[in-house]
């Protein structure tokens, strides 16, 4: 069940995020923040919701928390980098979907953990949220690095006007074929390419792991 | 109603005693919705403050980063004024000025407008006369020579030149392209 969610989230999140946003480490680095951001504050304002007794109406609000806090980031990163929030426009606001269904999910797995008080659900939660969030920033990060250096052949930074760009190969005739990890088709590529990879490596950990059990008994 | 009191409608009684065990039900719910309603509100508020906040950033922004894919691209004679509001919804993923032509004395409109390629969403900078029916489109914005050129070859006949009959529309002061 748990590798099911994994896979689900996992796919969710990538497609909602990293697909749509354009292939730049700047942007990837945009991304991280509002995604760990939004994740942490949806455990937090759990918290409070519960203080309040809310717990009715705690989708709403956590649906409405998300929007607000996208909105309010959308602002912060006009006032820093206007072009950069002109070239996001709508994407700014699909981590926060994305935030919401994980949390949705998590909030069933700690559910799920046998856990006595409130106090230690927030805790686990929270705890599983970051860790998920951790996780999938590694990976973004990895997917946009690796679009960036390889497609356009730089790596950047945001920046007030644009973006700040350190270029790693310069326009010759074979790099041009890399321009394919900068496409959209491209990113479709690697994701899957990362998410065979992950798959792979977990199931060989679990095949060792079960020979060790095996061994020890 | 039912949920509020639990009435029971087959015997016809409800989990109250008397009237102050219900008002006092009533009590404790107004109080949820009311401070339900004070969360509403003050995401709303914070909402509006933040954007009254980054309006000016908004307007004057991205006149830089602008004129300098002007000046990249042969167009320095194009000197970009004041920022021109938008009245339709492409005012989030749209910018105008408008901009005083040096060498012949004429004004025109520079829109720096989001469109969505094979690349992914990309800023790109168009030079609108007032009197055409299609903009001329200068270049894109952060752009490095590889990808510019694959998204040159891709798009030209498609998505740049949909958007470069698009802008005289968004702008308020073109027709319709249908038309």
């Amino acid at each position: 069940m748990k590798e099911k969610n994994f896979l689900y989230e996992f796919l969710l999140a990538s497609f909602a995020m990293i697909v749509p946003f354009p292939g730049r480490f700047a942007y990837g680095i945009i991304l991280v923040i509002v995604l760990a951001f939004e994740m942490l504050s949806i455990s937090l304002f759990k918290q409070l919701v519960k203080k309040l007794s809310l717990d009715n109406m705690l989708s709403i609000l956590t649906a409405v928390l998300l929007i607000s806090e996208s909105i309010i980031f959308k602002q912060f990163l006009i006032m820093y980098s206007p072009i950069l929030a002109l070239t996001l426009s709508f994407d700014i606001y699909f981590p926060a979907v994305s935030a919401f269904i994980i949390s949705r999910l998590t909030a069933d797995d700690s559910k799920s953990m046998n856990v006595e008080f409130i106090s230690d659900t927030i805790v686990t939660e929270t705890k599983l949220n970051m860790e998920k969030t951790l996780r999938f920033s590694i990976l973004a990060l990895f997917i946009f690095a690796f679009r960036d250096i390889f497609g356009y052949g730089t790596l950047t930074l945001p920046a007030r006007k644009g973006l700040a760009s350190l270029m790693i190969f310069h326009d010759t005739e074979k790099s041009a074929i890399g321009a394919l990890f900068a496409s959209i088709p491209g990113a479709i590529l690697i994701l899957l390419a990362c998410l065979f990879f992950i798959m792979y490596i977990e199931k060989n950990l679990k095949v060792a792991g079960g020979i060790a059990n095996d061994d020890d008994k | 109603m039912n949920d509020i009191v639990d009435f029971d409608p087959q015997t016809g009684s409800s989990e109250f005693e008397d009237d102050r065990q219900m008002s006092l039900a009533y009590k404790k719910h107004l109080i949820s919705f009311g401070v339900f309603l004070g969360i509403l509100i003050l995401f709303f508020l914070l909402n509006m403050i933040f954007c009254l906040l980054s309006k000016k950033s908004w307007q004057t922004g991205m006149k830089e980063p602008v004129q300098q894919v002007l000046s990249d691209n042969g167009r320095s004679n194009l000197v970009l004024k004041e920022f021109e509001k938008l009245s339709n919804p492409f005012s989030v993923s749209c910018v105008s000025y408008l901009a005083e032509n040096n060498a012949a004395n004429k004004q025109c409109h520079v829109v720096l407008v989001r469109i969505t390629t094979l690349f992914g969403a990309v800023p790109a900078v168009y030079v609108w006369d007032g009197q055409s029916d299609k903009a001329e489109f200068v270049c894109f914005v952060s752009m490095t020579e590889r990808v510019k050129k694959k998204l040159l070859a891709s798009s030209r006949n498609s998505i740049i030149d949909f958007w470069a009959r698009r802008v005289p529309v968004i702008i308020g002061a073109g027709k319709e392209v249908s038309q």
